[in-house]
């Protein structure tokens, strides 16, 4: 007898259905330069990709153009680095030998389907990652977060950066707050205070949601700040896997990640949330993105930022 | 045979209103005429325009008000006072709105404020802030980052609990087109043919996630990414054949109407049904749910050329996103209704409820329009202003509204 298409919907979606005992932030990302001339950049072999023991759910895809790595000049327009930029590079993903969306390129801001924005001054500088699954921080565990800035600062400025987890308490429901932050005057690697983002109590506290700033220089006349400055490397120390939730490419080492790709819920990075329960990915299990510059009068190297977000799932 | 869904197709109800201040002698509908005697400064809908037209209900989920037709979406220009009064899209929150369904229901029984709509967060994230740090002082200018309209069809379920769909049979494609759009050259703005010529558009429509893989192959059509021609670019005065133009311009905008030549939606602008149908992602399927369309708009270089002019007048205003200024229309072809989706010609803000640059308020509950059943709309215009130096000024207000939600064809 022929399966129904109700029964034939249950067992499909069976395959796309996993629990765990308890739930990892994942950010998979690289960087695509497009020298002048170059109009196609293939992701690195391997970089998303599931190269862990637990299986990966996707949940979001992320884009954004990197800030400009040289001084640009007015006389041409635009900048290198213009956020609005990503207007001229199209996206396709293949996995399994299929596409997705399309075998067509298509270009990035068709892919935004959040509504991510919030007021113009607040967002200018900040991300924010609601989790979809929380994730437990148990007593004495930390989180390591490593910042760095993408550009030096003008001379005698800083920039004051830092992050924020919220959560509640297992037992008690009150609310938490880990915020850690410092100020950055180059391009030295900081680790943020580790003692502000510890879990000092004695209930385990479920972390729902981060939020990553990065403000102006410290002289600008303007506060409203640059999140697009910002790289970061975050780890959970003492329980669950202590491996950097940033998985980023090998070749040309990238170890922190953009805050901007840490933008899902709020910020100014394309936001694709993928249908339903996304992707799951099993171990060696993973997609190819490639990226297309509709740029025909670009006279500098451009880059643009990917990344795809989601939760291992430790089972 | 019981159907498990029902078979929908998007729907906007729409009308753009072009009204001068309330005063004495002033015609207060410059578009329409439309004004039926009443009290000055007022302004009645067409009825045919919010009237259900067709044999199926139509259910309306929200409104979407944009000003529309304007180079700026806020004013700050050293220029002549016809100019810089209330010469921008944020103009349009100065005129007041009343909708209702006659004998039914009314919203209230005062006329709101534009800006007291309630409203959905749609927008996408402003340039404000981005300024030196990219060495453009004018960056600020533009009019948005990305240049996204887009609409999720999201018709929910009707009172048997069976979802509201628009799934497409096979080889059955849709058609949707996109006008050119004018280019402004009243002083201070100068626009080079090469900021021109850059502008370009691309429309995607994609299916919901109602589908067998996990990996959701091909899922969306698209019509790629090519210039977004300019009203000169497809021959002079192309707006209209004779008679008011459909979507009618602000001062900035000194390009003649009066033309002979109809080609308002040119042909490199149209996403065509037969290539829809052929890129055809899912060919294994009897039906293809389709899930919404995205329409993205590239005017970087055209904001970066005319913020340079701004600058160099000393002005602090802002582009408006060229979805309230390019016209749209669309339809299924070889399948459903065959009717077009909204009547041709309304701009794409109010035409795309979920992103874009118009204002959205849901309805707490959807209004039903039965066969023949319309909305009355009308529309209030502020009173006229007298400058400091004794001048009156009477700019004309152009508003946008539109009811959007779907028709209800089978089920």
């Amino acid at each position: 007898m022929a399966e129904t298409r109700d029964a034939q919907l249950t067992r499909i979606g069976k395959y796309n259905v996993c629990e765990g005992i308890e739930y990892e932030p994942r950010l998979f990302y690289e960087l695509f330069t497009f020298p002048v001339g170059r109009q196609i950049t293939f992701s690195e072999d391997g970089v998303f990709k599931n190269g862990n023991e637990f299986p990966i759910r996707i949940t979001h895809i992320l884009a954004a153009m990197r800030p400009a790595v040289s001084t640009p000049s007015p006389a041409v327009l635009p900048n290198q680095g213009d956020e609005r930029l990503i207007q001229r590079y199209g996206l396709r993903i293949k996995g399994h030998d299929t596409f997705y969306m399309s075998d067509l390129y298509t270009p990035l801001p068709l892919w935004h389907n959040v509504e991510s924005g919030v007021s113009d001054s607040v967002l200018r500088g900040t991300s924010v990652w609601k989790f979809d699954k929380p994730w437990p921080l148990a007593s004495r565990d930390s989180i390591s977060v490593n910042v760095q800035l993408q550009n030096t600062p003008t001379a005698n400025t800083n920039r004051r950066v830092g992050i924020t987890f919220h959560g509640f308490g297992d037992k008690s429901k009150r609310p938490y707050q880990f915020p850690s932050y410092t100020t950055l005057s180059n391009l030295t690697v900081v680790q943020l205070p580790v003692d502000n983002l510890r879990n000092a109590g004695g209930e385990v506290v479920w972390v729902t949601e981060m939020e990553v700033f990065c403000s102006a220089e410290n002289t600008a006349s303007n506060p409203a700040g640059d999140i697009a400055q910002l790289l970061l490397e975050i780890t959970h120390l003492g329980s669950g896997t202590q491996r950097p939730w940033n998985i980023g490419p090998t070749v040309v080492l990238l170890p922190r990640a953009p805050a901007l790709l840490y933008g899902p819920s709020m910020g100014r990075a394309v936001v694709h949330r993928l249908p339903k329960n996304g992707w799951l990915w099993q171990p060696d299990e993973g997609v190819q993105p490639e990226i297309f510059s509709f740029d025909t009068t670009r006279s500098v190297e451009e880059g643009v930022w990917l990344g795809l977000l989601g939760y291992m799932i430790i089972t | 045979m019981e159907h498990t869904k029902n078979y929908c197709e998007p729907r906007v109800l729409w009308e753009t209103f072009s009204v001068v201040p309330n005063a004495p002698g002033n015609q207060v509908d410059l578009q329409s005429n439309y004004d039926y005697g009443l009290p000055n400064g007022r302004a009645r809908g067409v009825p045919t325009y919010w009237r259900n037209g067709q044999k199926n209900p139509i259910v309306l989920q929200g409104l979407l008000l944009s000003g529309f037709g304007y180079v700026l979406d806020e004013a700050n220009v050293a220029a002549s006072d016809i100019v810089t009064f209330d010469n921008c899209r944020a103009a349009a929150l100065k005129v007041d709105l009343f909708v209702s369904a006659p004998y039914r229901q009314h919203f209230s029984w005062r006329d709101v404020p534009v800006r007291s709509w309630r409203q959905e967060p749609i927008s996408e994230p402003s340039m404000r802030y981005a300024s030196a740090g990219l060495g453009f002082a004018g960056i600020g200018h533009a009019s948005g980052l990305l240049g996204l309209s887009r609409w999720d069809f999201d018709f929910g379920l009707d009172k048997s609990g069976r979802p509201n769909i628009f799934w497409l049979p096979a080889r059955s494609g849709i058609q949707f087109e996109l006008s050119t759009w004018t280019v402004p050259v009243a002083a201070p703005m100068n626009p080079s043919a090469a900021s021109v010529n850059a502008a370009a558009h691309a429309v995607s429509f994609w299916e919901t996630a109602d589908n067998y893989s996990e990996f959701h192959v091909c899922s969306n059509r698209l019509k790629q990414r090519a210039q977004l021609l300019s009203a000169a670019a497809v021959g002079a005065s192309v707006w209209y054949p004779s008679g008011p133009a459909p979507l009618p311009f602000d001062e900035f905008s000194a390009q003649t109407l009066a033309g002979s030549s109809a080609q308002v939606f040119p042909g490199a602008h149209m996403f065509t049904a037969a290539a829809f149908k052929a890129q055809n992602p899912n060919i294994g399927n009897t039906h293809t749910n389709v899930g919404g369309y995205a329409v993205a708009l590239d005017q970087i270089a055209f904001d970066d050329d005319i913020s340079a002019d701004l600058v160099a007048a000393g002005s602090t205003g802002i582009l408006a996103p060229f979805a309230s200024r390019v016209i749209t229309r669309a339809k299924v072809a070889s399948a459903g209704t065959d009717a077009w989706w909204w009547r041709p010609g309304a701009p794409l803000s109010l035409v795309s409820p979920s992103v874009g640059c118009g204002m959205r308020h849901v309805f707490d509950e959807p209004i039903i329009l039965a066969p023949g059943d319309s909305l009355s709309v009308e529309v209030q215009s502020p009173a006229a202003t007298t400058l400091p130096n004794g001048s009156t000024i009477n700019p004309t207000y152009k508003l946008g509204v539109s009811a959007y939600g779907y028709s209800q064809v089978e089920g």
